[in-house]
């Protein structure tokens, strides 16, 4: 095995890696996908789904922002979305909110 | 020449620093990935990555035809569900493209970037993406090996084990004592072994209720411990005695024949016993050079590549997340961002950063639902839980925040099945 010359590739991918980490949170359209990805363990990932769980494409910038800072705050009745909101900064909020809220149909 | 195959040809020096450069997808060829395991990871991979990057050619390889999940499978031990409730086809994830090799990944040679399988050529690769999921240590409890497992059984590998658990408690005689032993940390499910002994109590308070449920357990902590207490103290009085490792309760052997468990202290008679013995990643990860000694599989966090053998990622259970329990919403959540990685490595890109959730239900009663909850964030090292965020359902909620989570649970396993096997 090449043991000898892969850690060199794994320096160079963990760099690139902790490069796009360390930009905090890098504003590129591929990050803000994937951060609304991390939803669509409970919610529909396209528009349009039946189900208990709020469907995100249909709702405004304004809603989604306002019910997550609302989540964050305490302020809006929750089972689990306070405990989730309150791991993401307004920044990343903003981009979920503009992300569903600006999704064409 | 396909890259797949020019790389290989190439062998150990395409290992060398050039393997960096976006060369292998530079003339236009088709990127090879192949994926070892068709459950809640490599499924939710394949699907992610066939729709992330249509220009790669997705392989998995999985001997079984029919998926049984686990998610839900203690419900049927109470005889809710049906097994075949649990069980998933691959046939959605074939019309999507994806091609299908139905048989066991034998061994990985990662020199060569291929994977031996039991009847033809090894199947080469420009990137593996291995998820097999856990193996059950057969060397780690003595006593306990896969004849014991006939009569003492784990299910926690959701299929016959689970129907011969739920047999087994059918025919529990009256006032009869069930044992549930639950090994130390890491192992597939943290909250699981304690909603299965909530489930039982359900089935049981209903159809004999003078039985006994005792869990010996190799911990003193667990997954929310508070919500369980005090649920199973509210809905099912002393029928659940949950015993400590501080208590002498953790199993250190067995006797399949007397169906008899040995603690630190003292020896149990089981009329029922459920052995939920350590586990380790599915064993191709060993064989593949891939789990370190723990049993479990090193990465780097925000690609899943293995720290251990280049061009291999390893997601799901097997792999060593950190805080990230192994569950399946984990699972399905790091197949996601590991398909995303896997494309932009392949083209070249460097890999993109981002945040993940996981949410565990557990049931204690069909309509009556808890959850743990967390996001995380990976650093260099490790996936490091967001302080401030997550944690587990408020101990004062009032019952119809109990029904509601029970509802939420049940729904996410409708999304998460559809949404990878549908
Ligand atoms: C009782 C119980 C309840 C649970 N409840 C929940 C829950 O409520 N929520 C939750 O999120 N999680 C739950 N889990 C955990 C969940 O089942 C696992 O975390 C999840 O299945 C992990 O997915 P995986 O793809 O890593 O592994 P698996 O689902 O085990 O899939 C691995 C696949 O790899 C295949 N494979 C293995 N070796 C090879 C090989 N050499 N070649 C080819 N294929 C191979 C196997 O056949 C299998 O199909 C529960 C688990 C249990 C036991």
């Amino acid at each position: 095995m090449t043991t000898l010359t892969w850690p060199l590739m794994l320096t160079c991918t963990l760099w690139t890696a902790w490069a796009a980490a360390d930009g905090k949170e890098a504003d590129s359209a591929i990050e803000t996908s994937l951060l609304a990805g991390s939803c669509y363990g409970c919610h529909a990932a396209t528009r349009g789904q039946q189900g208990v769980m709020p469907d995100l494409w249909q709702l405004s910038v304004e809603q989604v922002s306002a019910r997550l800072t609302d989540y964050q705050r305490g302020d809006r009745e929750a089972t689990v979305m306070s405990r989730i909101a309150s791991g993401y900064s307004e920044r990343e909020i903003e981009r979920l909110a503009n992300y569903f809220g600006r999704a064409t149909p | 020449m396909n890259t797949t195959r020019r790389r290989w040809l190439a062998g150990a020096a395409a290992l060398t620093g050039s393997a960096l450069l976006p060369a292998c997808t530079a003339s236009g060829a088709k990127s090879r990935v192949v994926i070892i395991g068709g459950g809640f990871a490599g499924a939710s991979c394949a699907r992610a990555l066939r729709s992330a990057a249509p220009e790669i050619m997705v392989t998995l390889i999985e001997p079984k035809t029919t998926y049984t999940a686990c998610p839900f499978s203690n419900l049927v031990l109470t005889g809710e569900r049906k097994l075949t409730e649990q069980q998933f086809t691959y046939d959605a994830l074939q019309s999507l493209g994806i091609e299908l090799i139905p048989t066991e990944a034998l061994d990985v040679d990662p020199a060569k970037r291929s994977v031996r399988i039991a009847a033809g050529q090894p199947i080469p690769y420009d990137r593996l993406i291995m998820a097999p999921g856990i193996a059950i240590d057969w060397d780690a409890l003595p006593g306990y090996n896969e004849n014991a497992a006939g009569s003492m059984p784990h299910a926690w590998q959701a299929g016959p084990q689970t129907t011969l658990l739920r047999d087994q408690l059918r025919s529990l005689p009256d006032g009869g004592l069930v044992v549930l032993a639950v090994p130390e940390s890491p192992y597939r499910c943290p909250p699981g072994p304690y909603e299965r002994a909530s489930l039982i109590a359900s089935y049981l308070k209903r159809v004999n209720p003078r039985a006994k449920i005792l869990i010996l357990d190799a911990k003193d902590n667990f997954s929310k411990k508070p919500l369980f207490l005090q649920a199973w103290s509210d809905m099912y009085g002393d029928m659940i005695e949950w015993q400590g490792t501080s208590e002498g309760a953790r199993v250190v052997s067995v006797d399949a024949s007397t169906r008899q468990l040995r603690t630190d202290f003292e020896t149990v008679n089981a009329d029922v016993a459920n052995v939920i013995p350590p586990q380790r990643a599915g064993l191709i990860a060993a064989r593949a050079g891939v789990a370190d000694k723990s049993g479990w599989c090193p990465i780097q966090p925000a690609t899943f590549e293995s720290r251990l053998q280049p061009d291999i990622h390893i997601i799901g259970d097997a792999a060593i997340a950190n805080a990230m329990p192994k569950s399946a919403f984990a699972a399905n959540a790091q197949a996601r961002l590991c398909a995303v990685q896997v494309a932009r490595l392949l083209r070249g890109e460097s890999p993109a950063a981002t945040k993940l959730i996981n949410t565990c239900y557990s049931l204690i009663s069909a309509d009556y639902g808890i959850s743990v909850a967390g996001v995380y964030r990976p650093t260099p090292d490790v996936w490091f839980e967001v302080e401030g965020a997550g944690g587990i359902s408020d101990l004062d909620a009032p019952i119809e925040t109990r029904r509601l989570e029970a509802v939420y649970a049940r729904q996410w396993f409708s999304n998460l099945t559809t949404q990878v096997f549908g």
